[in-house]
């Protein structure tokens, strides 16, 4: 408290005696005010306060300043109007008037009172005697532009606490008063820098988004702003003037004065909508950490307070009457761009926040109410050593297309129907709705015991499991969550495989996308050359002939697995003759004879001589109804980085085992790969497994051993959480290719095994839903100089892990954020013009420099970047560990084709598998088998990574220590951003 | 380090002049410099003077300045230690002008001491008896650090850091494919002379090229990185380790190229060599380097080595006996009350007073001395870890300091989850 009246003093000068006087008064009635700033904060924030009366003492410094420039302007003997004294003492009047602070605590209740207060003061400055604020506010917009833009700014960046930052600014320049005033309805000062400031896009995007937050505390202040926010919730046609609106706003004072003096009137209804928002913020609060629902109290707030203000009759009538006007400058381009997104006519703005994923979440707020979640949870109050504004205004700029996004999403499923009395209704009810499936939020259902996915006996769900995902059962986010509340809406659809014209029609809307057909713009890259290619028809083409399927071949060292795959594609003509009767001959000649099939794979010198599969080898083949990029997983532990490489790229896997004696035991007991392969290829998401029962032959094709192995395997693959339907065993024989493609009729194995052969059983693998429709995104898995075909350039091999692309196509390299132009694209060793989630790839850029791509990189669409972070949380399924997990544990951090040290910071709690409700918070240590969340730090470097809800295959990680799996996990939110 | 005098009186104080000799030592230094503590070295100054005509001159001197310590900054790269404070003592080397306008009580004498001037300001100043200097220690020549009370931790640490005996210049070269650390390990420290980072394509099919190149291409970085870090007339020991086969791989290339150069010193290193098998190219992978077999015998009974043992005891009971052991300052407290504690565990972090990092002040470093002096006396084990280490920076993040007890105190972590409670409750009653 005491500070910021120093500060006060200091920027004031002048007027500091008249300060003195009236401190001893002022401190108390700030002090009220405090509170009530304080708890209006909380409820926006929602979860801030925890449903605790009192309003977190971090939160004063950030509200402070704001604070003092209220009663700043009116201490200015300048006017000569009403006084600080007069004012405040007619807030604190209309408070004591019996208004209904709900003292429960969650602060919006009092937030109403708030308003009021606020719209009384103004009716009064504007009767009386001085200039009205927004007559300032006008007048400010021709002096001091750049200084409110940069208050503007910095109100984007640390919240009320930047305007203190950057208030000297303000003041130096000239008009103090206007200026503060504005920074009254510091909403507003955004809108009305931007329209004529045409660069500042930055601005705009932050002022959008403070508007929101901040429009019950504005919406008399700044009239014209809450009238054509109201009035584009109903008419969006009227949204492509808002930008003019807001500006024109400011002058018309007569209409404000009316409009202010209606205000209490009012009152009633806010508040009725408001006590109904209490309960669910209440309720969201003590989950807005754990469950997505961060935003939502926002959301919720903003959408009481906008029905309430188009209850207004006179905003109602006031806004038709909203146009250019002549004398103001016409909005930018870019606001009105802006402005136009936001407002889209099928949209209405109050979904934006509830629309948007968890991982949005965070950098959401924190971009735009930093102060606010800084001052709750990180920091108290403003620091020096933040980043600057600017940084953070870009940042929300990213965040705005995100935003974008989202609210396309949600268009579809909630419109309003009638602009007039029935909106209260109707725009409690959509709010209701999310509350409800918020309700739903914290299934955290898990049905097995080692790892984590759900698998539900019905078909549909089962290829959609990546979304049911680890149960993190996400409500604020999802389409789903609306759906649900909708009644019941398939929220995903059916396999891929069934229906091609899925694609389009009942394609589900997943989280925070555009439908297909319809809005593909935000997330794809940028085509700069060349015709864009309509990819969902080429790709319903495609899959129409057979159907792209990634397998990876997994299993122990010395299984067999290169073997068994060199001999498939032998046999399926993948390798001709000539070639393999080489291999032959070579190998013959170093006296590994039994290795020719694994040369196929193995092409090294040194895996060849060493008779081992050292890294990933790809290659393709096709079945009847398939076609299958192969990965060819090294089965030693040394090289499990590169197989966990290999495995987070396949949708399908085959597990070789070798059924010799004692081989099959090694292998499956506690050192050997074929549990923690069988594991990892589970928490990399793969369902779908074959377990290729190997070397058969030389058992004599013991039908007792191939079910002694059979029954040991399927017991564990099944705890692994392998559904019984989804998982096969093949006797095969890799060497003699007995039951590869086909089987010698009259063989020792026809005897008693009729079952498919391991490549009719292959061709039955069901392809999964592809993220056909979600932003692009390329983990890089290698990458090397020259282009495809002795082109120039660099190329980059990996699987597109959602979107699509297309040559001529704009990519950004993340970390980095560069941009290369894709040249040339190969799908599975063939060119391509067009390439889409799901495919292997090479691609071919121009334009970059090698030195900005390294291993684990991501290419991702240039208008919707892969975050980087450093720090994150995530869910995690400790697998059976000699150690156990304690906080500072130091581990490999496995993402994709990345390998990074990191550390777990903190161990946050444990976590029930079944219920998913937390067992213990701030375990001492993890012990194996427990489901827990954490907190990891990377520490070398940020690396991209992705929530597990926004793209499930960015979002996953493995740890691991001294050469073991430790745990397996997916980020639930991320901390810190880097770039 | 040399000993070269010492003197402690019966209540602790006293002084101790060392004269460091290696960059390990400064290590040392670093540990045993508390805040509040007078240090009494040489360093360079430039001294402006000017004479009665009028005329100044300027001259670089070694003068010697006792300092009361503030701040200590160590760059363990450099092995650069930087200490800061103000001077506490007058001092024969610098020059005593006789101003009258500052004489006060003792007119006679006074002095007011020339100004010594970092470097470029012009006009002379008048050095102030409590000016900040801030001194840069230097290797091969003597100081003397004065405390008001030398505790055990200081003490031995004093001992140990002039224990000729205690020395294994060791350097490891920790590797994957594309990713080497080239780490220097000494008695207390592990230092990253060089990280090694070489994109290698992966085989592609069809085309291995890319790959072999990429793989030589790493490979001669790596050589290049030994070559240029490690001195193999000091060095007993180089560490080769990898996952796989990289680093036979390396040790065959380093070798093939020692021949084709025909390089003497590296070839008659080659007993020097020590590969040993990990798990990744990361630096904390020397964990487990220590703890292999073959590495141990190398090194004997280093202290690094026997850090890590004592972690991964402690670790192993937290897993088979979660109330036999306990971290973090409360809970180890509590079972050193009941004189549980077999083996303690703690990071020469926590009895650093440097003002930045680890425990800042001077309670708190009493308070970890009791604990060490109380398990001591119950006949326990203390290990201080080096927090330069990889196992002393896991520690570290391990609250610093841990205790495997001799019989198991369940009720510790009730009573500290009640008190949670408790406290919770009182957090929202108010």
């Amino acid at each position: 408290m005491r500070w910021w009246w120093r500060d006060t003093k200091w920027v004031n000068g002048c007027c500091s005696d008249l300060l003195d006087v009236m401190s001893p008064k002022p401190t108390a009635d700030m002090k009220s005010w405090h509170r009530r700033m304080g708890s209006v904060n909380s409820g926006l924030l929602g979860g801030a306060d925890q449903g605790n009366s009192k309003p977190p003492a971090s939160l004063f410094p950030a509200l402070g300043p704001s604070l003092t420039e209220l009663a700043r302007p009116k201490t200015q003997p300048t006017g000569g109007t009403s006084s600080l004294a007069q004012l405040r003492d007619r807030m604190v009047k209309t408070d004591a008037g019996g208004q209904p602070t709900s003292n429960t605590g969650t602060g919006l209740g009092q937030s109403m009172v708030l308003s009021p207060a606020l719209t009384q003061t103004k009716f009064d400055l504007g009767s009386g005697t001085g200039p009205s604020l927004s007559s300032l506010a006008q007048s400010s917009l021709g002096q001091t532009r750049r200084p409110l833009a940069s208050l503007a700014a910095g109100g984007g960046k640390t919240g009320l606490a930047g305007f203190t930052s950057r208030f000297p600014v303000a003041a130096s320049t000239t008009v103090t008063p206007p200026v503060t005033a504005l920074s009254l309805s510091s909403a507003v000062m955004p809108h009305l820098a931007s329209p004529p400031t045409t660069g500042s896009s930055n601005t705009v995007s932050t002022g959008r988004m403070t508007s929101l937050g901040f429009l019950e505390k504005t919406k008399d202040a700044s009239t014209g702003l809450s009238n054509v926010a109201g009035a584009s919730a109903i008419d969006a046609t009227q949204t492509l003037k808002l930008g003019s609106g807001i500006a024109l706003g400011a002058d018309r004072d007569s209409r404000n004065l009316q409009d202010c003096s209606l205000a209490p009137v009012n009152k009633a209804g806010f508040d009725t909508n408001f006590k109904s928002a209490l309960p669910k913020l209440i309720r969201d609060d003590n989950r807005a950490r754990q469950s997505a629902t961060g935003v939502d109290p926002v959301s919720e707030c903003s959408a009481e307070v906008k029905p309430s203000i188009l209850n207004s009759p006179i905003s109602t009538t006031g806004s038709p009457s909203l146009s250019i006007n002549p004398v103001q400058a016409p909005p930018s381009s870019v606001a009105v761009f802006l402005f136009e997104d936001i407002h889209d006519p099928d949209t209405d703005t109050l979904q934006l926040p509830s629309s948007r994923s968890l991982s949005n979440d965070e950098p959401f707020i924190s971009s735009f109410f930093p102060a606010w979640l800084g001052g709750t949870q990180q920091h108290q109050g403003f620091a020096f050593d933040q980043p600057s504004p600017d940084d953070v205004v870009s940042k929300a700029q990213k965040e705005a297309f995100k935003e974008k996004k989202a609210v396309s999403a949600s268009s579809a499923q909630r419109t309003f129907s009638k602009p007039s009395s029935s909106i209260v209704a109707s725009a409690t009810s959509p709010s209701s709705k999310t509350n409800s499936s918020t309700l739903r939020s914290p299934n955290y259902v898990e049905d097995d015991d080692n790892f984590v996915e759900v698998l539900d006996d019905d078909d549909t769900e089962q290829m959609n499991f990546d979304i049911a995902g680890l149960n993190l059962t996400n409500t604020s986010a999802s389409g789903k969550a609306s759906a649900v509340a909708q009644g019941k809406q398939p929220a995903v659809s059916r396999p891929f495989s069934a229906m091609s014209s899925a694609v389009n029609s009942s394609q589900p809307t997943p989280p925070g996308s555009p439908k297909l057909a319809a809005a593909r713009s935000p997330g794809t890259p940028k085509t700069l050359t060349g015709k864009k290619i309509n990819i969902e028809e080429e790709y319903r083409k495609r899959n129409a002939d057979k159907e792209g399927l990634n397998l990876v071949v997994i299993g122990h060292v010395d299984a067999g697995k290169s073997t068994l795959m060199g001999h498939l594609l032998f046999d399926l003509g993948e390798v001709n003759e000539r070639t393999m009767k080489k291999y032959e001959r070579d190998s013959q000649k170093i006296g590994k004879s039994s290795f020719a099939f694994a040369w196929v794979l193995d092409e090294t010198g040194e895996e060849r001589s060493r008779g081992i599969t050292m890294d990933i080898a790809m290659n393709k083949f096709e079945t009847t109804h398939r076609k299958f990029t192969l990965l060819d997983a090294p089965g030693h532990r040394d090289f499990i980085p590169k197989m966990i490489s290999g495995a987070s790229q396949a949708d399908v896997a085959v597990m070789v085992v070798d059924s010799t004696t004692g081989e099959f035991e090694a292998g499956f007991e506690a050192n050997g790969q074929t549990k923690e392969h069988a594991l990892l290829v589970r928490s990399l998401g793969v369902q779908q497994l074959v377990v290729a029962i190997n070397k058969l032959d030389v058992m004599d094709w013991s039908q007792s051993r191939y079910d002694d192995i059979v029954g040991k395997l399927s017991t564990f693959l099944t705890q692994a959480g392998f559904r019984k339907k989804n998982l096969t065993f093949i006797p095969v024989s890799g060497l003699t290719g007995e039951n590869v493609v086909k089987r010698t009729h009259g063989g020792v194995l026809e005897r008693w095994y009729t079952g498919p052969t391991l490549v009719e059983q292959i061709d039955l693998f069901e392809p999964p839903t592809r993220m056909l429709d979600k932003p692009f995104r390329l983990g890089v898995t290698d990458f090397f100089k020259g282009g495809i075909g002795s082109t120039g350039g660099i190329s980059v091999a990996g699987r597109v892990d959602a979107g699509h692309i297309q040559v001529g196509d704009q990519v950004m390299v993340v970390p980095g954020g560069e941009f290369g132009t894709v040249k040339a694209l190969e799908v599975n060793d063939e060119s391509a013009k067009w390439a889409v989630a799901g495919d292997s790839v090479l691609v071919s850029l121009t334009g970059l420099d090698i030195v900005q791509l390294s291993t684990g990189s991501v290419l991702c669409a240039s208008s919707y970047p892969v975050p980087v972070t450093s720090e994150f949380i995530a869910r995690i399924v400790v697998f059976d560990v000699k150690v156990p997990i304690t906080s500072g544990f130091s581990i490999d951090l496995h993402h994709q084709s990345l390998n990074e040290p990191a550390v777990i910071t903190k161990l946050l709690a444990v976590i029930d598998k079944s219920t998913g409700e937390i067992v213990k918070k701030n375990p001492r240590h993890l012990s194996k088998s427990s489901t827990a969340t954490v907190q990891i730090k990377i520490i070398n470097r940020p690396i991209p990574l992705e929530t597990f809800k926004e793209n499930k295959e960015l979002g996953r990680v493995m740890l691991r220590k001294g050469g073991d799996t430790v745990a397996a996990g997916v980020v639930v939110e991320i901390l810190s951003y880097a770039s | 380090m040399k000993l070269i005098r010492k003197r402690i009186d019966k209540d602790g104080s006293g002084f101790v002049t060392l004269y460091p000799e290696e960059l390990e030592d400064m290590w040392h230094v670093y540990n045993l410099i508390v805040k509040g503590d007078h240090l009494k070295a040489t360093t360079i100054r430039r001294i402006q003077s000017e004479s009665s005509t009028g005329s100044s001159s300027s001259q670089r001197l070694r003068i010697t300045l006792t300092i009361v310590v503030e701040n200590i900054d160590f760059d363990p790269q450099a092995g650069l230690l930087r200490i800061n404070g103000r001077v506490t003592v007058e001092n024969p080397y610098v020059k005593y002008y006789c101003t009258c306008t500052l004489a006060t009580e003792t007119p006679t004498f006074i002095v007011s001491v020339f100004t010594i001037l970092k470097l470029s300001r012009s006009t002379a100043s008048i050095l102030q008896m409590n000016g900040h200097h801030t001194i840069d220690l230097e290797l091969n020549r003597n100081f003397t650090l004065i405390k008001e009370e030398w505790d055990v931790i200081a003490l031995e640490r004093v001992d140990e850091s002039c224990d000729v005996a205690r020395k294994a210049d060791v350097s490891a070269v920790v590797c994957q494919e594309g990713l080497a650390n080239l780490c220097l390990l000494t008695q207390h420290m592990t230092i990253v002379r060089q990280r090694i980072e070489t994109p290698v394509p992966r085989k592609r099919k069809g085309s291995v090229t890319n790959y072999e190149k990429g793989l030589v291409r790493f490979y001669d970085h790596v050589l290049q990185a030994i070559l240029r870090h490690i001195n193999f007339d000091i060095v007993k020991v180089v560490i080769l380790a990898s996952p796989g086969f990289v680093k036979d791989q390396i040790y065959q290339y380093i070798f093939d190229q020692a021949i084709k150069t025909d390089n003497k010193p590296l070839l008659e290193a080659r007993p020097k060599f020590l590969l040993v098998h990990c798990s990744s190219g990361h630096k904390h992978a020397l964990q487990e380097i220590m703890q292999d077999p073959a590495t141990l015998a190398r090194l004997a009974d280093t202290k690094a080595a026997r850090e890590v043992e004592a972690l991964n005891r402690f670790y192993h009971m937290l897993n088979h006996d979660a109330d036999r052991a306990f971290y973090g300052f409360k809970h180890v407290m509590k079972a050193n009350e009941r004189g549980a504690i077999g083996t303690l565990l703690v990071t020469d972090q926590l009895f650093r007073c440097v003002v930045r990092r680890g425990s800042a002040d001077i309670a708190t470093r009493r308070k970890y001395i009791e604990l060490v002096e109380n398990v001591r006396a119950i006949g326990g084990t203390v290990f201080v870890f080096s927090s330069l280490h990889v196992s002393g920076e896991q520690l570290n993040q391990l609250t610093g300091v841990a205790a495997i007890l001799t019989f198991p105190v369940p009720d510790i972590e009730e009573e500290d989850e009640a008190e949670n409670e408790a406290n919770e409750g009182v957090g929202k009653s108010s």
